[in-house]
């Protein structure tokens, strides 16, 4: 057929019936959540990336097509890369001007490539001298689908920074910041000589300031173990200071946040009776820490279950509560600051109980494994909104589906920070991300709901619920997903969205596509 | 100062053909869609024969390539058949007829033209037409809307007459059996599939250069058929200028609608619900974007047609300028045409509505109502995508009629689409129901009319006044296209 016009009004600036909310790749063997994932600028979900084998080159080679999607799943570049046969992708980070990609070769040597956002390689670096705690992970974790590493961060601008293990005396940790184009920048290690283990998780970095979560307990068996925050100049890489989190006695650390405006770090957790440690007993409550970027502290404000949260136990005409959620703990997963310098606490109830299965499965091994006799609960999402003196103003919970996690055995006396710990690792806590559009000063919360009824009865093969501040209000809205698909995840999308992939065995297809959660 | 006094005659004389040619046609028009008409039995029955007549013709060929160019054939006729049955051709309306009448002008003046070639109407809003080269030659309706007159028209139906005189899809097409059926490539082909490694590489190598000489051969093949179209055109009445416009118009057509800044503020003028400062649409940004855009560096080698500047300067040297202006540019009169213009407005409007592209739907209404603010059309459907808009985020489905921005979409429907996936519920709401509102009895004898006024009823959850609209509706148009529709629709 013969058309008139040029080629380019053909290649396409009408929709038909596709739209820009579904984005398609085809062939793909597996669906791996390593291979699939959102690109941050900052705090702003910018896109999306996909890699995915295209080809063999030769018997010691295979063809990859690294595919950026913008943030309504809009294709915008396509890079290919070549890579050794047998080797995984294990994360990759952009930073407004360069992408980082960090590859495992399946043996012993983690490679580097970055790139430009015009797809041009300016990086390669390749460590073959891994430290063996992080091999070991490496490993374990990539026979795992579900694997999400997570050791880079973009130190904005500049660069990327690499949370690694480092081989002191005992075992330690570094911080390795690199240019855009993998040269080193700066190093900071735990000190070589410490007598303690040391592990650090970076919760923050930007090109002046990296902060960490470290932990320093005497040996691997040791229960007990103490918290730090350490605050690191992005610059050179000197440690700005290192803050133990003590005051009468320990405070866990589960959530921290950086109001880049006011350069302040909020961080909260919980705190416990004198004499008590973190990792065996029960909180007495919960605090909120300001500081300032020097590790100053502004603000420190504590909150007992008994007292000051009694009231989440009781709804709004004085009555108790449903029995199941009383007394429940809270783990923290976000605090977001508004424009009128109010905090709004998001967390997820959570409570220790005796488990059928735990109890049956004790029996079973004889005592001697499997999972523990008690297990826990997960049960609604809690609100609390403070002002900006972190006093408590109002409070909200949203009612959800109760899920439980089975303990692993021995775990029956952990303490309820370590527990929370351990359900965020395992992913049995609901809540799945918040987003935040600074200029509409709004944020939005999505969690999982098992709850799959709507409010007319209706089934629906997942069900998405959300916690929305827009214009002043808060707002809770319950979205029904279905799928067709083998497999479904979903992941941040931009404010007010939720990406929801669903891969397709059968076809080999992997489909992306937006949902709106807030209307 | 006499001067002066004459000058401002004139103004005032142009200032009151202003005024009075604006208030005659600001006269308010409902557009009724061309029936939608899904079978043409002997418009089929005639592609069919050609069909029959052109595998005839295919004897004394190799088995091969025979089998290669019947099975082209028969992908065409089934093109027709399911294109017929869906409805995508705009069948013996109004809109047809007048292209028709134009086709005509132009077998007129060139008897050599085979004079039993079809012309059909299609609803694709993709500007564009093509000749299928078995005497039919399809005119989209997205093509109708952005020309400037009928002497353009004209034009573009020349040059595709000229691609089925020359015989350019029967040529490419035995080019193409013969390369892509010859023993030796397909030897090749089929032993670079059995290879292990570089496989897309080696067929890229493979295919590439074929596709590139194709292209070429593609190109000098336009040059022709705006040459020998040209030839036919200059044998109408129209004015030959229009060959050089038309190749303008196509080289701009991508910025058709971004011509002008987007003003939603013009259209969404409701007195009781007035336009908020926080609608204003913004523009569709990442960072991700500032990537360098794929479609500007498509090479040149791949390109089906000539640079708009080529074909232009082929087309100059064929005539002398002196005779530039020799010629009509309308058939009728400019009025006429400006009817016609709305018209295929509105059928790209119903065109994204079938096709339950709400977002451009409404787009496009939104276009139309600036350029032709008497389209009721227009705006009965602007107000049903916001309707509709608001009964999706309801059930949660807007991403099934509603897309998202897109970097290759033009600037205005990303602002457009930015701003409706930016509207709360209630907005959606107040927005689908103001717009037609208050309600004028007169119209409610327009089916799309009054659906809309019903849907827009059924979101608002006002009961009584749904209920009886939808009474209305169910009584005039007890067969509508929205009568199934409104009778599962109930407000509890």
């Amino acid at each position: 057929m013969k058309k008139l016009i040029c080629l380019f009004l053909l290649l396409g600036s009408l929709g038909w019936q596709t739209f820009a909310q579904t984005r398609k790749f085809e062939n793909v063997m597996k669906m791996s959540v390593r291979n699939t994932g959102y690109i941050m600028e900052k705090d702003v979900l910018v896109g999306y990336y996909v890699f995915y084998k295209v080809d063999k080159v030769d018997r010691k080679t295979e063809a990859f097509k690294l595919e950026l999607l913008d943030n309504n799943l809009g294709v915008v570049k396509s890079i290919d890369i070549q890579r050794p046969k047998n080797s995984v992708l294990l994360e990759m980070e952009y930073n407004g001007k360069a992408f980082i990609m960090s590859f495992f070769d399946g043996k012993k040597t983690m490679d580097f490539m970055t790139f430009d956002i015009a797809g041009k390689k300016i990086g390669e670096k390749s460590d073959s001298d891994i430290p063996n705690m992080e091999k070991m992970m490496i490993m374990q974790g990539t026979q795992n689908d579900g694997f999400e590493y997570s050791t880079l961060m973009s130190r904005g601008a500049d660069g990327f920074v690499r949370q690694t293990y480092a081989k002191n005396e005992k075992l330690g940790y570094s911080l390795e910041a690199m240019n855009n184009d993998i040269t080193p920048a700066w190093t900071y290690n735990s000190d070589p000589k410490s007598e303690m283990l040391e592990a650090a998780n970076m919760l923050y970095a930007t090109s002046s300031t990296v902060i960490a979560h470290v932990i320093k307990k005497k040996g691997m068996m040791s229960k007990k173990y103490d918290t730090y925050l350490l605050i690191v100049d992005g610059k050179t890489g000197k440690k700005v200071m290192e803050k133990s989190m003590q005051d009468q006695s320990d405070l866990s650390l589960l959530s921290c946040n950086v109001n880049e405006e006011k350069n302040e770090i909020i961080i909260s957790g919980e705190y416990f009776a004198p004499g008590d440690d973190q990792a065996n007993s029960k909180s007495v409550g919960i605090y909120f820490m300001t500081l300032d970027l020097t590790g100053k502290q502004l603000t420190f404000k504590k909150m007992s279950w008994a007292k000051d949260l009694a009231k989440l136990n009781s709804t709004d005409d004085g009555e108790k509560k449903s029995k199941d959620t009383q007394n429940a703990w809270i783990y923290w997963h976000t605090v977001e600051q508004t424009k009128d310098g109010h905090y709004f606490a998001i967390g997820e109830q959570y409570k220790k109980t005796l488990s059928a299965a735990g109890v049956a499965s004790m029996m079973l091994s004889g005592g001697r494994g499997g999972a523990a006799a008690t297990s826990i609960h997960v049960y609604n999402m809690v609100v609390l909104e403070f002002d900006k003196d972190f006093n408590m103003v109002n409070n909200m919970t949203v009612e959800k589906k109760k899920t439980e996690v089975l303990l692993p055995a021995g775990s029956t006396s952990a303490g309820t920070a370590i527990l929370g710990k351990y359900i965020k690792s395992t992913g049995g806590f609901d809540f799945e991300f918040a987003t935040r559009d600074r200029a509409k000063d709004a944020f939005f919360v999505v969690y999982k709901d098992y709850n799959r009824k709507d409010e007319d009865g209706k089934k629906s093969d997942s069900m998405i619920g959300s916690i929305v501040y827009e214009d002043g209000k808060l707002k809770t809205n319950r979205s029904p997903i279905n799928t067709e698909g083998s497999a479904i995840r979903f992941s941040p999308a931009k404010p007010g969205y939720i990406a929801v992939s669903e891969y397709f065995k059968k076809r080999k297809t992997i489909e992306f596509r937006l949902e709106k959660i807030s209307y | 100062m006499k001067k002066n006094q004459v000058f401002l005659g004139l103004f005032l004389a142009m200032l009151f053909m202003i005024l009075t040619g604006s208030a005659q046609e600001r006269a308010i028009t409902m557009y009724v869609p061309d029936t939608l008409v899904k079978i043409a039995p002997d418009r089929f029955e005639k592609i069919k024969k050609r069909m029959d007549s052109d595998i005839l013709a295919l004897e004394g060929r190799p088995k091969e390539q025979k089998e290669y160019i019947s099975n082209r054939y028969k992908n065409r006729l089934e093109y027709f058949k399911i294109s017929i049955e869906d409805g995508e051709f705009l069948i013996g309306g109004e809109i047809e007829k007048y292209l028709n009448k134009l086709m005509q002008q132009v077998l007129n003046a060139n008897p050599s033209i085979n004079p039993k070639i079809q012309l059909f109407v299609s609803r694709s809003t993709v500007p564009n037409a093509y000749s299928t080269g078995d005497d039919n030659i399809i005119f989209n309706i997205g093509l109708l809307n952005k020309v400037q007159n009928d002497a353009e028209i004209i034009f573009v139906l020349c040059h595709e007459l000229a691609h089925q005189v020359l015989e350019h899809t029967k040529a490419g097409l035995y080019a193409k059996a013969e390369k892509y059926t010859n023993k030796a490539f397909v030897k090749s082909l089929n032993k670079t599939l059995k290879e292990e490694y570089n496989v897309k590489e080696k067929l890229e190598n493979l295919i590439m250069p074929s596709l590139i000489s194709d292209m070429r051969f593609n190109r000098q093949e336009e040059l022709a058929a705006d040459s020998v179209g040209f030839l036919f055109f200059s044998k109408t009445k129209f004015d030959r200028n229009a060959a050089l416009s038309t190749i303008e118009l196509l080289d701009s057509i991508d910025l058709f609608y971004d011509r002008d800044p987007i003003a939603l503020s013009k259209v969404l003028n409701c007195p009781d619900y007035p336009y908020r400062a926080k609608w204003e649409p913004q523009e569709h940004h990442s960072s991700l974007m500032v990537i360098e855009d794929e479609k500007d560096v498509l090479e040149d080698s791949l390109k089906t047609h000539p640079d708009c500047k080529v074909r232009k300067e082929a087309i100059l040297r064929q005539f002398p300028q002196s005779q530039a202006a020799i010629g009509t540019l309308f058939m009728t009169d400019s009025f006429v045409f400006r009817g016609l213009s709305m018209k295929a407005e509105s059928e790209n409007i119903n065109s994204m509505f079938l096709r339950q592209n709400m977002g451009r739907m409404m787009f496009y209404a939104y276009h139309s109502m600036i350029e032709y603010p008497e389209n009721l059309f227009a705006r009965v459907y602007l107000a049903f995508g916001f309707s509709r808009l608001s009964h999706l985020q309801k059930t949660h489905k807007v991403g099934t009629e509603f897309p998202l921005p897109l970097n290759n979409y033009e600037v205005n429907y990303n602002k457009m689409l930015n701003f409706i996936n930016n509207l709360n519920r209630e907005e959606a709401t107040n927005l689908g129901y103001c717009l037609l509102r208050p309600v004028q009895e007169s119209l409610k004898k327009y089916e799309d009319y009054l659906a809309a006024l019903t849907y827009s009823a059924y979101t608002s959850n006002k009961k009584e006044e749904f209920s009886s609209l939808k009474e209305e509706y169910l009584k005039k148009f007890p067969k509508g296209q929205f009568t199934d529709l409104f009778t599962e629709l109930v407000i509890n």
